[in-house]
Parts: C-alpha cells; structure tokens; sequence
C-alpha cells in the first residue's frame, strides 16, 4: 500500500518531474563549477533541497486543489499514518535522485569537483532537518500559509548558504572528526532517519485529529 | 432485521453548527434515505461515519463492530461515494482507480472492468473531462468492485440529468437484488443521502430525516408515506379547532393546502376535504416548517 501512495504522489505531479530533474541537473552544473570553496558542495546541497521541496510543495499543491481527494483515500482503509508515511519517504527517494544525477555529472563535467560519501549523508541530514520542520508545519497549517513561510528560506537561502560554509570554515570544531568516513556517513543517515521518524510521529498526530474535507 | 449500521448519540460541533445526539439505525436489505435541506447536517453525519472527521462523543456500529477500534475490517466492506466523486482532477481514471484499489484486499480488477464497460467510460480518460454524470459512475464503479456490502453515499444523484439519476438508481437496485455463489448469508445494505427526495420516493425502503443537526424521525417510507395526507379544501372550513390538525398550512382566496398526519380527525372535522397522498419531500418540508414555527 504504501509503494501505491508513493507512485500516487508521484503521478500527481508527472508534469512537474522533467523540469525537478532539470533543476537537480541544472544546480550543481551552475553553482558547482563557480570559483568558490566547497562549489560542488553548495551546489549540490542546493538542488537536493530545491527538487525535495518543489517536489512535495507541488503535491500539496495538488491535493489542496482536489481536498476531497485526501477524503476518499482516508474513507478507503489506508490508514491516515500511511499517507503520511509515504510523504516522508519523499526524502530519501528524491536525496538518491539526486545523487545519481550529481555523481553522473560529477563523472562527465570536467570542472564538477567529485564529492566524499560523508558530503552525501551531510546532504541528507540537511534535507531530513529542513523537512522535519516543514511537513508538521504543512500538516497544521496547510499548503496556503506554509507557502508564504517556505518563500522566506527559499529567497535566503541563495546567500545565506554560501555564507555558512565560509563561517563553517573558519570554525575548526567538526564533530566527525577522526571518525572514518563510512562510520560518519552511516552515523548521519541513521540521524536523518531518527530525524524524519520523529517527525512523521509528530505530523501522524496532527494529521489523524485533523477534519477532512 | 438485523442492523447492519448503528450510530447513538453521536455529536459533533463546529462554530454555529452542531450535531445534536444524532442516533439511527439501519436495517439490512435495506436502501435508506438520509433526507434534510442542506446544512441540515447530512454531509457531517457521513463524514463522521467515515471518520474523516472526529466525533466528539456517541458510538457507531457498523456490521456489529466498533468503528473506533476496527475501523479497517469496516471500511474494507463498505464502498463510498463521495459528493462530486472526491477525485485528483488530474489523474487519469486508470490512475486514479490504482491509487484506490490498493487499500482493499478484496478489490476486483474483473468488477471494476465491467462497470466501466456498462458505464462506458474509458480508463485513459483525464477525470477533470468528466461530465458530472460520469464521475457519478466512475465514484459507484470504484466503490463496487471491492465486495462492499454497505454504499454510503453522499449526494450521489445531485445535479445529474433525469436518465443517468435513473442509470444510478437501477444500478442500486441491482446491488441491492444481488446475490452472488457464496454470498448470500452476506447483508447488504445502502445509506444514501440526499436533498433530492424524489429518487428516494422510487427506491428507498426507509428514510431518515435531519434537520438542524437532529434526528427528526427514522420511519419506513411507505408506512410514512401512508400516515401523512395533504389536505386540500374550502378555506371557511379552517378553524381554530382544526388549524393544529395540520403540519403545514398554505391559504389562498380560493381554499387551503395543508399537510397533516392525523387524516381521520380532519376528515370528520371537513368531510367535503381532499386528501392526497404526500411526497417524501411534502413531508420533509412539513416537518422543517413546523421546526421554523416553533423557533
């Protein structure tokens, strides 16, 4: 069932897939081969989050246009923790998505640095973090009002990310230090998961008090 | 008979809107009626059935189980319609049928083929190119191709042109004629709610009546429809007497126009009166005058 609520979110926004993948290709092409430190990492991290929340903003987009959609599923014996179930497995899809699509670039431009595995489980955990905060918002609020709010880190974000990385470079505390590569990649995908876990319990809450149109 | 949905002192409130202790129940075998005007309350009650949205107190049964705590065995017996079907507009309904299959684990693939095929609808098609009229048989095509053995419908007819309000009809009937090898001891039942009371007039075995967010009455049709008579006569035959023998009261120059349910004494109290027999929608209208009055 949950396999069928995936495809489902997915078929809702068929029309929006080429130009998500554009976007993840795009990114990293655009902002990782620029002169500054850590390119390929901005870039990167940029079109992961930017596919992620284009993505699922435009399958709220898509159910709040058909609110009564949501009621016949939820009429139906999916459980109502399902449908938020499958939402969250959005993020380690699409993380992956983009991935291929990075380390295929990273492959085949010349000036596209390569990325350590940790930079992938970093990247995961940034989207699993971001994504934490914004699906109880979604599930509370709804898709209007969240909306407005997604607008403000999205515009920041263009700056304020390149600005962090130089602030991070210039700290020298770095908690996996000294921690083999696969053990830290490991740790922080097991931290994103911990993550969204929390997470879904708390949008599964909301979500299941909430009336249905 | 035995009850295939029960609901007892169910309530519900939002703002300005409540519903009040709302208790009935339905018999199996049965095509019951959920009759009110809109804003009655109908949409809330099978909303809250369905548990798309929480009740605040009171219990609802449904083939002898708790809904609060076997809320999947439920639904995976019951087939809905949603008004105005409650579909991703963008879908296709080969799409849309393949999001909603999954959940049922009796859904059948040759039932839903069929239907399409009776209704003539081609699974490639894009739902938001539907006339209201075929997503009304697109919505009962889903909810007939899983078993279900209780339709709770919501509005199911509303808006649609007479022959396809006629199409719909006759396939409850058949769904309620229905026996399939094996299938028999199964009860069946449909809770179908509407404010159009003529479909009801044809097809229904028993009616349920709200208004303002309460259970007026839960009657059998025809025996409800054998107790109420309109009464037509001379107006100079009206007195203070007789005036609260009647639900409703229209006077014209010429002579008066009243719904009662106690036929007997108006006959002997104006022997010259004609009595007809009333239409579920005379009688719901009756009631929510006479609810009007006393407010």
């Amino acid at each position: 069932m949950l396999y069928h609520l995936i495809k489902k979110d997915f078929i809702l926004v068929k029309k929006y897939l080429p130009m998500m993948i554009g976007i993840s290709a795009l990114i990293p092409l655009y902002v990782g081969t620029r002169p500054i430190g850590g390119a390929a990492l901005i870039g990167f991290t940029l079109s992961s989050v930017y596919t992620l929340f284009m993505t699922v903003q435009y399958i709220f987009l898509k159910e709040s246009q058909s609110p009564k959609a949501l009621s016949l599923l939820c009429a139906a014996p999916y459980p109502r923790w399902l449908l938020v179930a499958a939402k969250y497995c959005l993020v380690p899809i699409l993380h992956l998505a983009c991935c291929l699509v990075f380390l295929a670039e990273s492959l085949l431009v010349p000036g596209l640095a390569a990325l350590p595995m940790q930079a992938y489980a970093s990247v995961l955990f940034v989207d699993s973090l971001f994504f934490s905060i914004y699906m109880p918002l979604q599930y509370k609020l709804g898709f209007e009002r969240v909306k407005l709010l997604l607008l403000m880190p999205i515009i920041a974000m263009s700056w304020l990310f390149p600005l962090l990385v130089k602030v991070s470079a210039q700290i020298r505390w770095n908690p996996l230090a000294g921690i083999p590569a696969w053990a830290s990649s490991i740790a922080l995908t097991a931290a994103s998961f911990a993550v969204l876990a929390v997470s879904a319990l708390v949008s599964v809450r909301i979500f299941g008090r909430k009336d249905l149109a | 008979m035995k009850n295939i949905l029960e609901v007892s002192g169910l309530n519900k409130s939002y703002g300005n809107f409540a519903l009040q202790d709302v208790s009935f129940a339905l018999p199996e075998g049965c095509i019951t009626g959920f009759i009110g005007v809109n804003g009655a309350g109908k949409t809330t009650t099978l909303r809250t059935l369905l548990g798309l949205t929480e009740k605040e107190s009171g219990e609802i049964r449904i083939f002898g189980m708790d809904m609060s705590g076997q809320e999947r065995q439920i639904k995976e017996r019951v087939g809905i319609v949603l008004d105005d079907g409650g579909f991703y507009e963008e879908l296709t309904l080969a799409e849309m049928k393949n999001a909603i299959a999954p959940a049922y684990s009796t859904w059948c693939e040759t039932d839903f083929r069929e239907y399409m095929e009776r209704f003539s609808l081609n699974p490639r098609q894009a739902i938001n190119t539907l006339s209201k009229g075929m997503r009304a048989k697109y919505a009962l095509a889903l909810a007939l191709s899983h078993k279900a053995q209780l339709l709770i419908m919501d509005e199911p007819t509303s808006g649609l042109d007479p022959l396809v309000r006629s199409q719909i009809l006759t396939v409850l009937t058949d769904f309620m004629a229905q026996s399939r090898p094996g299938e028999e001891h199964l009860p069946r039942g449909v809770f179908f709610s509407t404010h159009i009371t003529s479909d009801l007039d044809k097809i229904a075995d028993m009616l349920v009546m709200i208004d303002d967010g309460r259970i007026v009455f839960q009657e059998e049709k025809d025996t409800l429809l054998e107790r109420w008579r309109i009464v037509k006569g001379d107006r100079a035959k009206l007195d203070s007497g007789n005036r609260g023998l009647f639900s409703n009261l229209e006077e014209t120059a010429y002579g008066f126009t009243g719904i009662t349910k106690q036929p007997d004494r108006v006959l002997a109290a104006m022997p010259d009166a004609i009595l007809e027999r009333p239409s579920i929608e005379d009688i719901m209208l009756a009631h929510i005058n006479t609810r009007q009055a006393k407010a």
